[in-house]
């Protein structure tokens, strides 16, 4: 008996031992960056505030009223009352619509307060990744309350959706990502280079690793985030917007500006949208230009990437911002997406435009299924 | 199987427990993993190009009639000289055109200047470089860029440095416009 009680032990403590590992590993595995493109939209989330009902309204009304059945909507509002004044302007939808009252200031835009991280295996929760803090937060009540909205969202769903703030500066709507790749806004080094990491490549290194994409750091783009003038559509196509395009659709600079600061229109803004199509070329992906208008605050811009994309059942669907004031690069834009294979669904985002976003800044998407 | 079996037994399946669930258990539980921990800004941002390390602060002006001014620390490490044309801009947060507004306005560049700088192999050297009046009191950014390489320090300012408070302990609260990324 004493010789078989060493190895007893050592048996039964590695069967105690695998037990443990296989409880515990998945919980908390994540798997890659949910991209933009890819799978069926499963839930979003959206802000809603009263005194923002008459700018984001429309543009609510327009997405939720065109969603399918299976889609939830999670509106974030600072008090139930909001929800109401919600409801009361999207009117009736199929999609499932739920609140989420936070009880503190927060703005219209879901887009850049985290990034999810799909789950690494079935059932288990979404993890949203939050940028390390919001910028203006310390001057901008309702930014500082922005900054609370991922972990509001994983306190009211604990069993799907964990938060987890990373150690990085960025905005959500400074990534779009495929099912492989995801292109990272300039901003966002410049953010963080010499002050979260050390280097570029250290950079690189730690989003590839967190996001499990290749990773593309855009250089000589437009100022803004990535999501404003480029869109992957999935399939290794990247659309990227184009102001010479819009110029052409429009003959000529427009006497009116779309944009209220006026119409960007210089060879050194088109060569930022050019420098973007260039390196999306490079990095593999077949490159499909859209009209596209930039304001001269670098700001404000008629874009038509800005969408949510949608694939369900061999349908591709895209949520497209359009414009009243610009019909005809609206149908053109439209063109551009039906070239693609994609069924086009208009959202109006006429009011929300000059603040600088349209309907993918508005509309976060916290899960898609494949 | 005697008690002292059992507790033979147990004391080595405990002890393999131990073992193998350190081993394992961190590499599956810690999916996170390090990269996101939370971890503190780099104090004192470096521009590192041509070779040479570049360091900046903004120093408020001391008395009236004075401006402030941005010392350049640069450095150069390697064994042959380098010419750098270091630009230096001080830039001011804008403030929201609207509440509604998705992001801040493009941040202003309240003042730019020129740093040039010639370093033997092994050299350091410090210049100063006069601002401007009437600055912003509010915090500002310094970047400094040469060529394509670049950095912000952030969170600098041109208020005259608090009168020093004296804590029992003997700490002195930090000097505001030191090169310091904290935020």
């Amino acid at each position: 008996m004493k010789d078989a009680r060493k190895p007893a032990g050592v048996v039964a403590g590695t069967a105690l031992s695998a037990i443990a590992v296989l409880a515990a590993p998945h919980r908390a595995a994540t798997g890659p960056l949910t991209p933009d493109a890819g799978g069926a939209i499963g839930e979003v989330v959206v802000h809603f505030t009263r005194d923002a009902g008459p700018t984001v309204g429309t543009a609510y009304r327009d997405l939720l009223s065109q969603l399918p059945a299976d889609v939830t909507v999670d509106v974030v509002c600072p008090e139930d009352e909001d929800f109401r004044a919600f409801t009361d302007r999207v009117g009736g939808v199929a999609c499932r619509v739920r609140p989420v009252a936070v009880r503190h200031p927060v703005t219209a835009w879901s887009r850049d307060r985290w990034v999810a991280l799909s789950p690494a295996h079935d059932g288990e929760p979404v993890r949203l990744l939050l940028p390390r803090e919001e910028e203006g937060a310390a001057t901008w009540p309702a930014r500082a309350g922005d900054e609370r909205v991922g972990e509001d969202l994983a306190n009211a769903f604990p069993d799907g959706v964990r938060a987890l703030r990373s150690h990085l500066f960025f905005d959500g709507g400074d990534f779009v990502a495929d099912e492989r790749t995801v292109l990272v806004a300039e901003a966002v080094l410049r953010r963080n280079l010499q002050r979260t990491v050390g280097t570029r490549e250290e950079l690189e290194g730690v989003l590839a690793s967190r996001f499990r994409r290749r990773v593309v750091l855009l250089h000589d783009v437009p100022d803004h985030h990535a999501g404003m003038y480029v869109m992957l559509a999935g399939g290794g196509v990247a659309v990227v917007g184009d102001p010479s395009l819009a110029l052409r659709t429009l003959g000529g600079v427009p006497r009116e500006p779309l944009c209220p600061c006026g119409d960007d229109f210089s060879p050194a803004t088109q060569r930022l949208f050019d420098s973007c199509a260039e390196q999306c070329a490079a990095a593999g992906f077949r490159v499909v230009r859209i009209p596209t208008v930039a304001g001269r605050d670098s700001r404000t811009f008629v874009t038509f990437v800005n969408a949510l994309l949608d694939e369900r059942d061999g349908l591709r669907t895209v949520y497209m911002p359009s414009y009243a004031n610009a019909p005809a690069l609206t149908d053109a834009a439209e063109r551009v997406w039906r070239g693609l294979g994609f069924a086009v669904r208009r959202v109006d985002c006429t009011r929300v435009y000059p603040e600088f976003g349209t309907i993918h800044c508005l509309a976060n998407v916290l899960r898609r299924r494949a | 199987m005697n008690a002292r079996d059992v507790s033979v037994v147990a004391a080595f399946a405990l002890c393999t427990f131990a073992v193998e669930s350190a081993l394992w258990l961190p590499d599956s539980a810690d999916a996170d993993g390090p990269a996101d921990e939370v971890r503190p800004t780099i104090a004192a941002p470096v521009l590192k190009t041509s070779g040479c390390e570049i360091t900046a602060r903004l120093v408020p002006a001391e008395k009236k009639g004075d401006v402030p001014q941005v010392e350049v620390t640069a450095k150069n490490p390697s064994k042959t000289a380098a010419t750098l044309d270091v630009h230096l801009r001080l830039v001011a947060p804008a403030p929201p055109r609207s509440a509604l507004s998705r992001v801040p306005p493009m941040p202003l560049v309240v003042w730019d200047g020129a740093c040039p700088l010639t370093l033997a192999a092994g050299e350091s050297q410090t210049k100063t470089v006069a601002t401007k009046d009437g600055l912003p009191a509010s915090i500002l950014r310094l970047e400094l860029a040469q060529g394509t390489d670049s950095v912000t320090i952030d969170g600098v300012t041109v208020a005259p440095p608090a009168a020093p408070t004296t804590s029992p302990a003997g700490d002195r609260s930090a000097a505001p416009g030191a090169a310091s990324a904290a935020r």
